[in-house]
């Protein structure tokens, strides 16, 4: 990643130059399925967020299990670690890459960031495309099941309301 | 007058080039021969590489001292400074300690309340790192000096853009969007007038 490109300003100016960091929440939560209430917050794990390689914050997630991640560049790496151990890493980016909630792809997107197994299809390997297919009903079964709906195996507008809320998006 | 013609390097300004030949800004600024250029470009903190700066020759000055005695001359020396505002989603990070690494230089201070920090640095500086913030809490920021393009440059706007936050690293025309969206303008992709002014208001400059 660039560094920011910023003018040297000459005596007597008036100008400046903005630095502006986007922050992102990003709830940390348990595995589906487990029975813990209402209290899925993962508490006291430790994070780095890293952008080009260097760590630019770190700390401790609360008992919510939230965390306000910053984006001084477009994209910034989440690690999480385990006993000082990378556990594993995500990839985060200030667009807004997710695909609407109405469609399978957009549906799977949540699903696989909700921790849902919806397997490893499509052309990026991460499950994420547009096929029907067992495991993504499978994984819409789980979710109705954590959240109280109806368990049909189906997509519809209550699930759809429910991940959108659940994703944050 | 005689003089010579200098085409401005990514990373110069005017204040660099004047440092380099040893005068004031102002006097190679508000020269006759670069009246085309502070039209062109109205601020003298932001050029464009390729643009013809005329520096005109030193001035001599002659000075009669005795012989075999200490005398001592003093030179102004040339200097810039930065001043930057440092937000967090558009909210000013006031009264935060931070810490400015120029080319190897420290020095610390304490963000205003509107989040404004100013620092005298070398004027032909090229790098910094700015860290904002104590604790687990600081914000890390790599800069580049004085390569900031003007703001009717497509590189000038993607600069601007990307220092406040919007993605236009690799497709600008979706930075422009986002940025229109945010500010509830057109949303068109292009950069108009209105976008432009808008952006140099957001942005400082």
């Amino acid at each position: 990643m660039s560094p920011r490109t910023i003018a040297r300003l000459v005596r007597g100016s008036t100008a400046f130059n903005t630095l502006n960091v986007r922050t992102v929440p990003i709830h940390f939560q348990r595995s589906p399925g487990v029975a813990t209430g209402n209290d899925r917050g993962i508490e006291g794990l430790e994070f780095q967020v890293l952008s080009a390689g260097a760590v630019i914050q770190r700390g401790r997630t609360p008992a919510d299990g939230k965390i306000d991640v910053r984006l001084p560049t477009p994209q910034v790496t989440v690690r999480l670690l385990v006993a000082g151990v990378t556990a594993s890493e995500y990839t985060l980016s200030v667009a807004n890459t997710l695909d609407p909630v109405n469609g399978l792809s957009g549906q799977k997107q949540r699903l696989r960031m909700l921790g849902y197994q919806i397997g490893h299809d499509g052309a990026d390997g991460n499950g994420v495309d547009a096929v029907q297919n067992f495991r993504f009903e499978r994984s819409v079964l789980d979710f109705q099941a954590d959240h109280g709906l109806f368990t049909d195996g189906t997509a519809n507008a209550n699930t759809q309301a429910q991940l959108t809320t659940q994703a944050g998006a | 007058m005689s003089g010579t013609r200098h085409t401005v390097a990514q990373g110069e300004c005017i204040a660099s080039i004047a440092k380099q030949r040893g005068m004031p800004w102002e006097k190679l600024w508000n020269h006759p021969d670069n009246a085309s250029l502070k039209t062109l470009r109205r601020d003298p903190n932001v050029l464009l590489p390729g643009d013809e700066v005329f520096v005109p020759a030193p001035d001599t000055k002659e000075e009669s001292r005795a012989t075999d005695a200490r005398h001592r001359f003093e030179v102004a020396a040339t200097t810039a400074k930065v001043k930057i505002r440092v937000l967090v989603n558009d909210q000013p990070r006031a009264q935060t300690p931070y810490r400015l690494d120029v080319d190897g230089t420290k020095s610390t201070g304490t963000t205003d309340g509107g989040g404004f920090l100013e620092a005298v640095i070398p004027a032909d500086a090229r790098e910094a790192v700015l860290e904002v913030g104590k604790g687990d809490d600081v914000d890390v920021f790599t800069l580049a000096l004085g390569t900031l393009d003007p703001i009717d440059t497509d590189s000038g706007v993607q600069g601007r853009l990307l220092a406040l936050g919007f993605d236009a690293e690799t497709d600008l025309e979706a930075g422009v969007r986002d940025f229109q969206t945010k500010e509830k303008l057109p949303v068109t992709g292009r950069v108009d007038d209105t976008t432009r002014a808008r952006l140099r208001e957001k942005f400082g400059q």
